[in-house]
This record gives structure tokens, C-alpha cells and sequence, in this order.
């Protein structure tokens, strides 16, 4: 256990002591520094502050006071190491440590072999102000979607969208400058099942069915049309949703064209099927194995060329519910798709006690 | 599971020992500082410290919150400080000086953090080689982020300085009592600016979880929380009180800010959770929340002071606390039946309602039950009875220390704590600092600011009445959804927001920031139950609290105006 006082003597209020006033520096920060970084130099009475000398000369005028006692300012192009001078009132105040002028450099990439949805790491040294990293394809990933970053390394997801092959990454600095990497493999899978999420209903979400009732369609139109499914009540929640009751054979599990009996907000169509995915939840109770779904096909606007086949469910959601991705670019398909026409559904072979619910199409 | 970033506190005790007060600020320390800062579990020590300074109101005027001087609650113990906000017990001298105190005092510690980094960094190298106190490897990956979880908690104290204040001075060294003595205030719009550029500058460094960093054992600020602080920083930099030309770039700011929030809410695995969710022991586990404030110590979170300030006077050691008023209830409007879409107040608006020939509080938007406690509810479970706030009932007037207002507070209260003397079962409360559900609302104020149509998106993909339909279709609220182009969306909004973060310390601020104190606060009503034979009525009442507009900004304690002349003094004070 740490006690960590604080304790102030008590002080005239009316003699300020001069040396309050008088221009210092305590200190620069950060002190390593690449170019195009934000550096602040804390210090006092820097009001009559007009110049700020970095090493080498590199004279910045331009620069910004923050608050009682600090300067900041963009550090330019060619930075060296060195002490940070302010001038005022024809007064020179050097800096009591050195910034270090640094360079971001890559190192290594590991795994060498990587598929899409796992987790890279970018080793190197000066990687803090790393801004972007750019995969083959020109798919981008801005630093806010790092999983992290420090100055020794960087980890991003490989997205989807990026090429199936050998490729490098190029990584961005702060000074636009860009680094490539040595080459890795990248294998490109379906969306990874992240287990035990459901994904949010948003303000952009197309839904087609949520079993909930809209304009008289309730559970009689919504239930699945092939036997051996019911619409049931979370008496918890409330929520609405299809349980499959007993084994479905190569029938209907969703099926419903309810879409205009919805007071609706959402197009029924979307203009750029590549950026979107279907997704449905579904809840597989423990003792039911969901990899016994096997043949799904998808059905969308009364067209039935949306074929999956096996492996579309989990082995087990552990009874809680859990969203199902499937991009459209699965089908290769881009450009225009309707929802609009006729039924939009899922087909084929589930074990009983699977429950879905929200089928929807989303933005990636 | 998602980790939720609980602040586990009081590790370490911040002894601090004021003789006069400049800013609290000191670099006097009872330990040496080398020694300090050779020891990595002391360096992690001070960061803790730092934590410790986020403040939360789960009754922070010794069971008072600040709803309590708002048209939220009134407090029903008529000595409590809270009163003052608006009694003429107030000034400079009765500065409610606690945010002053305690933040410049975390700032003071932030300044010292960063001004050490150097020795910081230095210590860590020290175990680089040295196993027995833990993989350096885990160590290095905690220090790398202290600098930026230091700078987070730094603008987040400046945040609230400026809020409460507006001119506040913005420091960011360790001050000797000279420096102090001649500091000014820095302007409000160069303090949010401070804010916001310290949180662009420090977003992408934090992790986005702590699922995978080594120290998730005390929960810590990850990147979602920056983006809140900086939209609710905007938000506030935009609103009538500091936006006094009404610059629309700043609402459209606003908007954007709030916007990032509410889109990188998936990559942190945050969503809308259910508003029941938002109280009891377990709520740090709702999806929604961003990051919430742990109270108590890591090994003895529980406690049962908040049950003990808001369970109604009758129920053995209940003292009644925050007690909701007839306004908030006013407020909520009806889900179902032939009222839908109307509010209490616009149904019953007449002097009385004889709850027994009616009963005025069925179809409501479901968080009133789960906020409010009402005659007849049994309330806590545990004691089997019902409520009985009517004169003369068992948890009424004339018993001193009754409720004011005819109500009971549910929400913050978990309704499985036993306060009973012989059989107590003390809970873990959970102070939620930010959650999804706020970035909603924010988004939707500041775009409709923005479009000046709640049907709008403007620049964006969502529309105000879009965002606030987020909030209510909540999967155990589902109220019906705004829509249309409402000539008076802002008075619905301001009621929304009311409703939806009842009791979570906005109010109080929210009605500043917008300047309607006079509106809002100058009078709350209440409710007055009387019982004869076999009816119970509820006869309207009025608490006259008066405005004042000083009250917009807290008076700069008169001590330290006292010590640093140059310290002007707020409008009206």
C-alpha cells in the first residue's frame, strides 16, 4: 500500500514571488518524436513566447498555446535530435532535455501464413503515430480499428476483401511516408462465427422477418410452413421468434412475404449487394447439435439461387442466441438485389429445438 | 464475455494533508520519489490514484444526489446539504467546492505522472531481466498504456471543471504554490478544445478491450471510452450555456462525434442491453455500458448505503433518500391503450386523481416502474409489503424523514439488498459513467440542431427520431416510435432524456447546459396521497425552490480567490 501525500505550506497570498513569472521550460514531451507529431513543451509565463527553435535550426512560428503554461506544435519535415529553444522578449530558453528525432521501421510480420478474420502482428520499432495499414487490394484499416498499437507493434484483423495469395502490408507514418513489409500468405475464408454475439438491430438494418406482429401478420402467416415449427414468446423478454420443433427434412424453416404489411423505413433493396451480408440469429439449446443442419439454401425475392449447403450452424450456441453472417459476396454476387417481390426464406434439414430468429440484411 | 471496465479502487490510500489550498496542487510526497518510481507495482500505484478521482453520485452529499436539486428527486431529509442548490445556502463561502478539490487534486497527480514519464519508462527497463516479479513482457504491455489512460483521466477532470465552471485554468505541470498563486482562467472553449484534442490524440493508443492486455484485473479506459468523453465534450461545447452565439459547426460537430460513438460501438462489442439491466449488482455486465466507476474495495464491493439512503422510512434502517417527484413521473407517457403516445401529466392534469377509482399508472412506458416506486408496490421484495406512501401510512407523513414527494426511488437500488440490521446482504453497486443509450440521445439532440428536422439525416445515416428510436425499442421498453417532423421535438426530446437517464447525474447538468433552469427547476411538483375509507387520492402539489441564473456555473470557492486575487470570480457570485 502506498500513502502518497500531498501537503502545502501555507503562503502569502499577496508577495508573489517573481521567479513565478520568469519564461522556463520543465519540460518537452514526447521525446521521441516522428514527423508530423503533436510535441508540447510545459513550462511558465510563456505569454510573450514568439518562436520556437527545434534543433538544427528549424525555426516554427506557428505554433499554439495551450492554457496556463504550454506551447504545442506540429513538428515539420527533416526534425534532428536536440534541445527545443523558445524565444521572448529577445530571451533564449532552452529545453533541460532533448527530443529525439525517430523513424518508424518495420521489422517483422508474424504469422507468415494468415487467413481472414485472424489476428496479424506488425513488429518494428516507432510504431505509436502508425496511422493506417494498408492490405493488397487496397483494403485499408485506419488506426482506430488496430486491436492495438505501441511503438514496438501493431495488431490488426485481416479483413475480408483482401486478396486470397502472397501479398505485403504498407503501413502509413504520420508523415504520409510508407513502409511495405515482407510478404506473408493470406487465405481468404467466410466470416469468422464469433460465438455467444448477436449483432445489434440498426437504423440501417433491411429486416424480413423478426416474427414480431406487423399489419396482421402475426405467428399464422410468420411460422415456417413446413411443419414442425411454432412461434414462441420469450416470457422473459417477450420477444417473438420461431422454434423448430421437431426434425425438419429438406422443408421450409423460414419463409414469409410479409414485407408489405410493414410500415417499413428501410428500402427493400439495396444498390451494392458486395458490401452487404444476410444474417439471421439462432439459439441451438444444449444436447442439440447444429451441424446437423445440413443443405441450406437461402431464398431471396422468390429466387432460389442462394444455395450454402452444410456447415451454416454451429455445433452448439450453449443456448444463448448468436448472429449467423453470410456476406453476398458468397455468392459472388454485386450491383442490385430486391427483397421486395415474393418470399424471402431458409431451406433445408435442422434438428428440432433450434430456435431463429431476425433475418436481415445488413451493411458490412 | 466482455470485460467491462470497472474501476477497482482504494488499493492505495491518497492521504492528502491541505494546510492553505492552492489548487491542491504539491510535489511534496511522504515517499522518496525514486523509490516511487523504481517499483513497477508502485508506478501502477499512482495511475490507481489517478482513477480514483473519477468521482460518482450514488448519493455524494452523504446520500443526497445531485438528482435531488433537480426536478428529478427531492431529498427527503430536510438538513441534507443538497438543499442548498437552491435555499441561499450556496455561495462562495459554501462553495460545493468537491469538484474543484478533488479534480485539480487528480490533475495534479496526472501533471506529476507525465512530467515522470521519463523515470517511468526507466524503471520498468530495471525487470527487464528480472522474472521474480512478473513477465516483463506483461509489464511493458501495462506501462505503454499508463501515459495515455493518465492523459484520458486528465481531460476527463478538465472536462468536468469546465462544465461546472466554465473558465477554469487549464494546467498541465506540476505548480509551485508561486505558480499557483498567479494562475487565471483559461476560456471554457479553450479548455474543450484541450479536452477533445487530447482525446484524438490519445483514442487509437488504448486497446480496444482488455480481453487480452494483462492487466484487465483492474478495469481501465479502452478506445470507446475516449470517443464518449470527447462526443459528450462536444455535445456540451455546443449547447446553449457555452455555445453563446449558437455557432451551428459546433452542433454539427456534436453530431459527428456522437455519431463515431454510436458506429464503433460494435468493434467494442457494445449494444443496447435492457434498461432493468441498468441497476442491481450485475449491471457492469450490460452490453450497453462503456465504462462504469466500481465503488468500494476490489475484495468488499459490497455495500448497502445506497439501499440503505432510498429505501422508504418504515422499512427498518430505510432512511427514503432521492425521492422521485411528480414532475418526472409527469413525464412518461403512455405505451398502450387509448393515451398512447400522451404523457401522464397531459392525462391527468387536474388537482387530484383518485387512484382508487382509476388506476393512472397502468400502460405506462415501462422504465417508470422501473425507476419509480408507487403506493402499493411491494417494495423491497423482501419485506412482502406494500408501499403505503398515503398520510398517516406506513411509509408516509408525519413519520419524519417520509417522502416529499409521494414516490420512492427504484432505479440505482438493488431490489435483492436486505438492509435489515440482523440479516443484511450487502451488493455491488456499479456507478455507470457511460453507456450506448446516452450517444443516442446526444446524436439525436445535435443532429436535429444540425437539420432542424427530426426526419433529417443530414450528412449522416440517421435521423434524430432514427437514434431516439433506438433508445425506446430497447427489447424491455418497446415504446412506440417517434416520427414525423414534430413541430415540438425538443420538448419530447428533453422529456426522453429525462426519462431515459433518470437518476444517472444529466439532468442536473443537461438543464444547465440548455440555460432552463428558470423552467425547470424554479418549481417541481409532487404528490400528496390521502387515504379515507376505501379511497386513495392524490392530490397535486409544488415544491418553490426559485432560480437564480448564477446558479448556470458554481461560484469559484471563495478561499481560493482569497489566496490568487487573479482568480475572477463566476457571474452573479
Amino acid at each position: 500500500m502506498i500513502f502518497l501525500g500531498t501537503f502545502v505550506q501555507c503562503q502569502s497570498t499577496s508577495d508573489h514571488n517573481e521567479d513565478a513569472l520568469e519564461t522556463s521550460i520543465t519540460m518537452v514531451y514526447p521525446t521521441k518524436v516522428v514527423t508530423g507529431q503533436t510535441i508540447f513543451i510545459i513550462g511558465k509565463n510563456f505569454n510573450e513566447v514568439t518562436e520556437i527553435v527545434l534543433p538544427e535550426n528549424i525555426s516554427v512560428k506557428d505554433f499554439e498555446r495551450v492554457g496556463f503554461n504550454q506551447l504545442s506544435l506540429v513538428t515539420p519535415a527533416g526534425m534532428r535530435s536536440g534541445v527545443v529553444t523558445i524565444k521572448a522578449n529577445g530571451s533564449e530558453y532552452s529545453s533541460p532535455n532533448e527530443i529525439t528525432a525517430v523513424t518508424p521501421k518495420f521489422s517483422t510480420i508474424f504469422p507468415k501464413e494468415v487467413k481472414t478474420g485472424e489476428e496479424l502482428t506488425i513488429k518494428g520499432e516507432n510504431l505509436i503515430e502508425i496511422q493506417q495499414v494498408i492490405f493488397p487490394d487496397n483494403v485499408f484499416i485506419d488506426a482506430m480499428h488496430f486491436k492495438r498499437k505501441s511503438d514496438t507493434e501493431i495488431i490488426v484483423v485481416v479483413p475480408s476483401g483482401t486478396i486470397d495469395g502472397e501479398g505485403t502490408l504498407q503501413i502509413v507514418a504520420l508523415s504520409g511516408d510508407i513502409i511495405t513489409t515482407s510478404p506473408f500468405s493470406i487465405e481468404v475464408t467466410d466470416e469468422p462465427i464469433e460465438e455467444g454475439k448477436v449483432d445489434p438491430i440498426t437504423p440501417n438494418t433491411i429486416i424480413l422477418l423478426d416474427y414480431e406482429e406487423h399489419g396482421g401478420h402475426n405467428g399464422y402467416w410468420d411460422n415456417g410452413w413446413g411443419g414442425n415449427t411454432e412461434i414462441a414468446t420469450d416470457p422473459e423478454t417477450g420477444n417473438i421468434f420461431l422454434r423448430v420443433t421437431g426434425d425438419l427434412n429438406n422443408n421450409w424453416i423460414i419463409n414469409c412475404n410479409h414485407q408489405a404489411n410493414i410500415d417499413a423505413t428501410w428500402p427493400w433493396s439495396v444498390d451494392d449487394v458486395e458490401n452487404y451480408m444476410v444474417k439471421f440469429d439462432v439459439l441451438i439449446p444444449p444436447g442439440v447439435d447444429g451441424t446437423a443442419a445440413k443443405g441450406m439454401q437461402f431464398i431471396f425475392g422468390d429466387q432460389w439461387n442462394y444455395w450454402y449447403g452444410d456447415n451454416l450452424l454451429p455445433k452448439t450456441t450453449d443456448g444463448e442466441w448468436m448472429t449467423i453472417r453470410v456476406p453476398f459476396t458468397h455468392w459472388n454476387l454485386s450491383g442490385f438485389l430486391s427483397f421486395e417481390s415474393g418470399t424471402n426464406g431458409l431451406f433445408g434439414t435442422v434438428p428440432a429445438g433450434v430456435c431463429f430468429d431476425n433475418l436481415r440484411v445488413d451493411p458490412m | 464475455m466482455k470485460i467491462k471496465h470497472i474501476i477497482s479502487l482504494s488499493t492505495i490510500t491518497l492521504l492528502l494533508m491541505t494546510g492553505c489550498v492552492d489548487l491542491n496542487y504539491s510535489e511534496v510526497q511522504t515517499n522518496d520519489k525514486e523509490w516511487v518510481y523504481s517499483m513497477p507495482s508502485a508506478v501502477s500505484g499512482l495511475v490507481t490514484n489517478i482513477y480514483a478521482h473519477v468521482r460518482y453520485d450514488l448519493g455524494e452529499f452523504n446520500g443526497a444526489m445531485k438528482a435531488s436539486a433537480t426536478d428529478e428527486s427531492d431529498y427527503a431529509i430536510s438538513i441534507s446539504d443538497i438543499h442548498k442548490f437552491y435555499n441561499g445556502g450556496w455561495s462562495p463561502m459554501n462553495p460545493f467546492d468537491f469538484i474543484w478539490v478533488n479534480n485539480y487534486a487528480g490533475i495534479a497527480q496526472a501533471n506529476n505522472f507525465l512530467e515522470e514519464l521519463d523515470n517511468i519508462y526507466l524503471s520498468l527497463e530495471q525487470y527487464r531481466y528480472n522474472v521474480s516479479v512478473r513477465p516483463y513482457e506483461n509489464l511493458k504491455k501495462q506501462f505503454e498504456l499508463f501515459e495515455y489512460e493518465v492523459r484520458f483521466l486528465r481531460a476527463y477532470l478538465y472536462f468536468e471543471l469546465v462544465r461546472t465552471y466554465g473558465n477554469v485554468p487549464l494546467v498541465t505541470k506540476v505548480l509551485t504554490n508561486e505558480e499557483a498563486n498567479t494562475l487565471t482562467r483559461t476560456a471554457a472553449a479553450e479548455v474543450f478544445k484541450f479536452v477533445i484534442d487530447e482525446c484524438d490524440a490519445i483514442a487509437d493508443k488504448l486497446p480496444i478491450t482488455y480481453e487480452k492486455e494483462p492487466n484487465q484485473d483492474i478495469n481501465r479506459v479502452n478506445r470507446i471510452t475516449v470517443l464518449a468523453l470527447k462526443a459528450r465534450a462536444m455535445l456540451y461545447r455546443a449547447s446553449p450555456l457555452f455555445n453563446t452565439e449558437n455557432n451551428p459547426s459546433l452542433w454539427l460537430a456534436a453530431a459527428k462525434a456522437n455519431k463515431d460513438v454510436i458506429d464503433f460501438a460494435p468493434t467494442s462489442g457494445v449494444e443496447m442491453g435492457k434498461y432493468a439491466e441498468l441497476s442491481g449488482e450485475k449491471n457492469y455486465a450490460n452490453k450497453e455500458v462503456i465504462w462504469v466507476r466500481g465503488t468500494g474495495m476490489p475484495e468488499g464491493w459490497r455495500m448497502n448505503s445506497v439501499e440503505n439512503f432510498n429505501f422508504p422510512i418504515g422499512v427498518e434502517n430505510g432512511e427514503s433518500g432521492n425521492c422521485p417527484t411528480q414532475s418526472l413521473v409527469d413525464s412518461y407517457e403512455y405505451k398502450t391503450g387509448e393515451n398512447q403516445g400522451k404523457t401522464f401529466g397531459e392525462v391527468w392534469p387536474g388537482k387530484s386523481i383518485n387512484l382508487s377509482a382509476s388506476n393512472p399508472y397502468k400502460d405506462l412506458d415501462p422504465r417508470f416502474a422501473m425507476t419509480v416506486v408507487k403506493n402499493g408496490d411491494v417494495w423491497p421484495s423482501y419485506t412482502e409489503k406494500e408501499i403505503e406512501t398515503f398520510e398517516g401510512g406506513a411509509n408516509a407523513s408525519p413519520i419524519y424523514g417520509a417522502t416529499t414527494t409521494g414516490y420512492y426511488l427504484r432505479k440505482i437500488c438493488d431490489p435483492s439488498a436486505n438492509i435489515s440490521t440482523n440479516n443484511p446482504s450487502p451488493k455491488r453497486h456499479n456507478y455507470i459513467i457511460y453507456r450506448l443509450g446516452e450517444f443516442y440521445l446526444n446524436y439525436a439532440e445535435a443532429i436535429y440542431h444540425v437539420t432542424g428536422s427530426a426526419d433529417s439525416k443530414g450528412d449522416f445515416d440517421m435521423s434524430a427520431n432514427e437514434a431516439i428510436n433506438v433508445v425506446r425499442s430497447r427489447s424491455d421498453v418497446k415504446m412506440p416510435s417517434f416520427q414525423g417532423d414534430d413541430p415540438n421535438f425538443l420538448e419530447r426530446y428533453m422529456r426522453e432524456r429525462m426519462i431515459e437517464l433518470a437518476f444517472e447525474d444529466h439532468r442536473f447538468w443537461d438543464v444547465r447546459r440548455w440555460k432552463k433552469g428558470d423552467r425547470f427547476f424554479a418549481s417541481v411538483a409532487t404528490a400528496n396521497l390521502t387515504k379515507s375509507s376505501n379511497e386513495v387520492i392524490l392530490n397535486r402539489g409544488e415544491l418553490v425552490r426559485g432560480w437564480n441564473n448564477k446558479y448556470y456555473l458554481f461560484p469559484i470557492p471563495f478561499t481560493e480567490i482569497q489566496k490568487n486575487k487573479k482568480l475572477e470570480q463566476n457571474p452573479g457570485w
